[in-house]
């Protein structure tokens, strides 16, 4: 069941949401958390029955292995070892099989059968979020007391699916609080807003976007040799497409959650407005850049034991952190090349603090900072091709065209302009005339109109968290790293908020009648 | 109160949307747009080549249909063969039949002779109206778009995109100035309405990777009660105008699943169709069927040596079944 479709937002969500406030309202808070987690489930196990079983074992699992490491004893590590195993095994085996069957059929010679595991949704998020859950318990830090709220903090459904991760401690007190019926409908009104915000920006702009990166990728794919302009509208356009996709879906799970009541963490803050790499990743997938800290790049030494050896552990999270999105080489690639570009970012500030060198002058941190934004979206658009192409060999082709070495070839008409040594003399550098988008791939007079809004709002257009900031719409422990300016732009739940709210949803659900509901791009992990 | 008042305007919100979104998207109705010019531009073209056959006393040969017939049909090599004046009146599969069938009506004379060849996607009821299907309705179908039931149309108003409506209304208030957009162009059709541009010696490279990766298609959706009854309707009013109709069907990229058990079963079933209705048929499909080497670049175009083939394979059939008394 997808957030954008039919079932969801007119039957899935009214039912569950009329009768949890129902249960909540007439004071039966227990039977309210059944609800939440059996209409949880139901929504899980709406794409495949049978996982809804792996998901209760995994939760059984944990929970128990929680309970163990609550008491004193010598196996406590032990105890913890094996859960981790076993929420690694878990995700190994559905994963990974595959993957690294077909890596040794390639380059060992061996002729192993690869099973075809159907890979279960939500697999990786709940992994990391139980192995948070259960290394907190061996440190002794907030164990869940009641059965009942660790499997809503496992199963709820608004983050269930593709994210954020959340930490049991901030998810699971609010699952007891006492329920004040007078926020009863500013949550709805908030929840909803943010709801509809998501929904347009993943419905509108990103599917919107999507018709001018997939025909790219797919025709590389198929072996298309591309244009220069052709590869770098392909590239930007998926850069914009991923961008609006996960925003969407990181607000619609945010305002599902304020519908109930609940805040999760903010997972997204304006990503493209980064001035450097390790600002990249403190906007991007926020929790997953916590949880990779937290429980990976801490545990391995941070940055406690030189330069070098945090250079290596930055490599070493992003490597994984590449694994965790994909089971491919050109996800290893992605992470790799994001951990490479920490790492560079990391050295560079140690080369300047060291030097002392400091850009002084108004004029020159604004320019500074113009450049290293563009250089910081640069990398993280080269780093896409691999994440979105579906091989090295597509992968490299598309980057070939982008860098200019399948020649550049520009508009006919500017030929005349021209005279026949200048062209031939142009000819020689691999610069033509036979058209910036000859192989017909989509529209791309318009595709490069999507193109540019969509990278001007990303740069210059408030979030979604500056324009709720009123309401406070996600958990704020995270965002205080993020310093975006406060905006002129501030909502308030009125009658014009809420005919804006229609009007989104009327251009989101007019999407319906265009094509079959799109699925979210993170739902692949 | 505040809150209260927020609630009600959501559906304010999205009534407001829905109907300032019908008024614009009627509001450019019939204004030609640059993405279905040129298909505008090939029924023009057809009407006027029509014109200008005169065949005095004797019938013309006719063949309609999409654009399979369009790069499938070489009519000026049948001319040769038959002795009599041909016309290729293949038009685009963006038409719907009834608009196809109902230009072929307007050049059509007592005499002449017909052969249909229209696509398959037509024989099967779509889910929903394509976006170049609609493109063109609302610029050169109007009637047709209005004479769809209120549910389907308000469906695809709803399924209008922003960009095609913007140009719609930005045309219908600084004019159109005729442009086209897009790969196919009127400019390229013969005087015989014999598409020139699938000619295999300047076929780009791209097309060959293209037509490598389609994949077979499986007609699953139940027969389009619609088109039959716009066969048996165009059927008659061909006899009742004394001009002989023949069915045939389109050229078609060729899977083995089309000959399986389950896979032809489509295919019998359309020719059973067109001789329940006693329209006489030429061929059947799988003889129109043809290799990748033979195709353009779709599943219904042929290259100029496909074209050939199926153009000698037509000749053979008029001869036997259609010209075979005179």
């Amino acid at each position: 069941m997808l957030f954008n479709s039919v079932v969801f937002i007119f039957f899935f969500l009214p039912v569950t949401l009329c009768i949890y406030l129902w249960l909540r309202t007439h004071d039966r808070y227990r039977s309210a958390l059944v609800w939440l987690v059996l209409a949880s489930l139901f929504f899980y196990g709406w794409w495949n029955p049978q996982y809804v079983l792996l998901m209760v074992l995994s939760i059984a699992v944990n929970y128990s292995i929680g309970m163990l490491l609550d008491k004193h004893s010598s196996y406590r590590f032990f105890t913890l070892c094996i859960g981790v195993l076993f929420n690694l095994g878990l995700l190994a085996y559905y994963k990974y099989t595959d993957f690294v069957l077909d890596a040794l059929n390639t380059y060992t010679g061996s002729h192993w059968d690869l099973p075809h595991i159907v890979l279960p949704l939500a697999i990786s998020f709940v992994t990391f979020q139980q192995i948070a859950y259960i290394v907190d318990a061996y440190r002794r830090k907030d164990r869940a007391k009641d059965v009942l709220r660790y499997c809503l903090f496992v199963t709820f459904f608004p983050q269930l699916i593709a994210g954020p991760i959340v930490h049991h401690n901030e998810m699971i007190p609010q699952f007891g609080h006492r329920f004040l019926r007078r926020t009863l409908w500013i949550n709805i009104a908030v929840g909803l807003s943010v709801f509809a915000m998501g929904l347009f920006k993943k419905m509108v702009l990103a599917d919107g976007v999507a018709l001018y990166a997939t025909p790219v990728f797919d025709a590389a794919g198929h072996g298309y040799v591309l244009t220069f302009f052709e590869a770098w509208a392909g590239a930007l356009a998926y850069t914009l497409q991923i961008y609006f996709d996960f925003s969407g879906y990181c607000d619609m799970a945010i305002g599902l959650a304020r519908m109930f009541g609940i805040q999760i963490p903010i997972n997204f803050a304006s990503p493209y407005k980064a001035n450097n790499i390790i600002d990249f990743w403190r906007r991007w997938h926020i929790t997953l850049s916590r949880f990779l800290r937290d429980y990976l790049y801490f545990p391995l030494g941070g940055s406690r034991k030189g330069n070098v050896r945090r250079y290596i552990n930055v490599l070493i999270v992003m490597f994984l952190g590449g694994i965790w999105h994909g089971a491919g080489w050109t996800f290893i690639v992605w992470g790799l090349l994001h951990g490479t570009y920490l790492a560079i970012n990391h050295a560079l500030r140690d080369v300047l603090a060291w030097s002392g060198i400091k850009f002084t002058g108004r004029w020159t941190i604004y320019m500074a900072s113009i450049a290293s934004r563009c250089l910081t979206l640069l990398a993280v658009v080269v780093a896409w091709v691999f994440f979105r192409a579906e091989d090295m060999e597509t992968a490299q082709s598309i980057l070939e065209s982008m860098f200019g070495m399948h020649g550049v070839s520009l508009l006919g008409s500017l030929q005349g302009l021209l005279s026949a040594q200048q062209i031939a003399w142009l000819e020689t550098y691999g610069i033509s005339f036979s058209g910036m988008f000859y192989n017909g791939l989509a529209n791309f007079n318009v595709g490069i109109i999507w193109i540019v809004v969509l990278m001007i709002c990303t740069q210059i257009l408030p979030n979604t968290q500056t324009i709720m900031r009123k309401y406070k719409t996600g958990l704020s422990d995270i965002s205080k790293h993020v310093k975006d300016k406060p905006s002129f732009i501030g909502w308030r739940i009125n009658m014009l908020s809420g005919i804006v709210v229609g009007i989104l949803f009327f251009f989101s659900f007019s999407k319906w009648f265009a094509a079959t509901p799109s699925e979210f791009i993170y739902f692949n992990f | 109160m505040r809150i209260k008042v927020f609630f009600w305007g959501v559906p304010i919100g999205l009534c407001l949307s829905a109907l300032v979104w019908f008024f614009l998207v009627n509001l450019q109705l019939g204004v030609p747009s640059a993405s279905s010019q040129w298909v505008d531009d090939v029924v023009q073209k057809k009407h006027a080549l029509a014109q200008q056959v005169h065949s005095e006393g004797k019938g013309r040969l006719f063949f309609v249909g999409g654009s399979n017939v369009l790069f499938g049909i070489h009519a000026g090599e049948i001319e040769n063969e038959l002795g009599v004046e041909t016309i290729n009146y293949g038009l685009s599969a963006v038409m719907t039949s009834r608009k196809i069938f109902a230009e072929a009506k307007k050049s059509l004379r007592e005499g002449d002779t017909v052969v249909t060849a229209m696509e398959y996607s037509y024989y099967r009821k779509p889910k929903r109206l394509g976006e170049v299907e609609l493109d063109y309705m609302m610029a050169h179908d109007v009637e047709g778009f209005q004479a769809m039931p209120l549910r389907e149309r308000l469906e695809a108003m709803l399924s209008v995109n922003l960009v095609r409506l913007i140009d719609g209304l930005w045309s219908k208030v600084w004019g159109s100035d005729g442009k086209q957009s897009g790969l196919y162009q009127a400019t390229s059709i013969d005087a015989h309405g014999d598409e020139t541009s699938n000619d295999i010696t300047r076929m780009p490279e791209a097309f060959k990777v293209l037509i490598s990766h389609i994949s077979p298609i499986h007609y699953t959706t139940q027969a389009s009660e619609e088109y039959w009854l716009q066969c048996k309707d165009f059927m008659e009013w061909c006899k009742s105008h004394h001009i002989r109709l023949f069915a045939s069907f389109p050229s078609f990229l060729y899977f083995d699943e089309y000959t399986s058990p389950q896979g032809r079963v489509f295919f019998e079933q359309s020719l059973a169709l067109y001789q329940s209705l006693g329209i006489q048929v030429l061929g059947d499909p799988f003889m129109f069927m043809y290799p990748k080497e033979d195709m353009y670049d779709t599943r219904y175009h042929l290259n100029s040596e496909g074209r050939e083939k199926r153009t000698k394979q037509m000749i053979e059939l008029l001869k036997r079944k259609v010209f075979s008394t005179t």
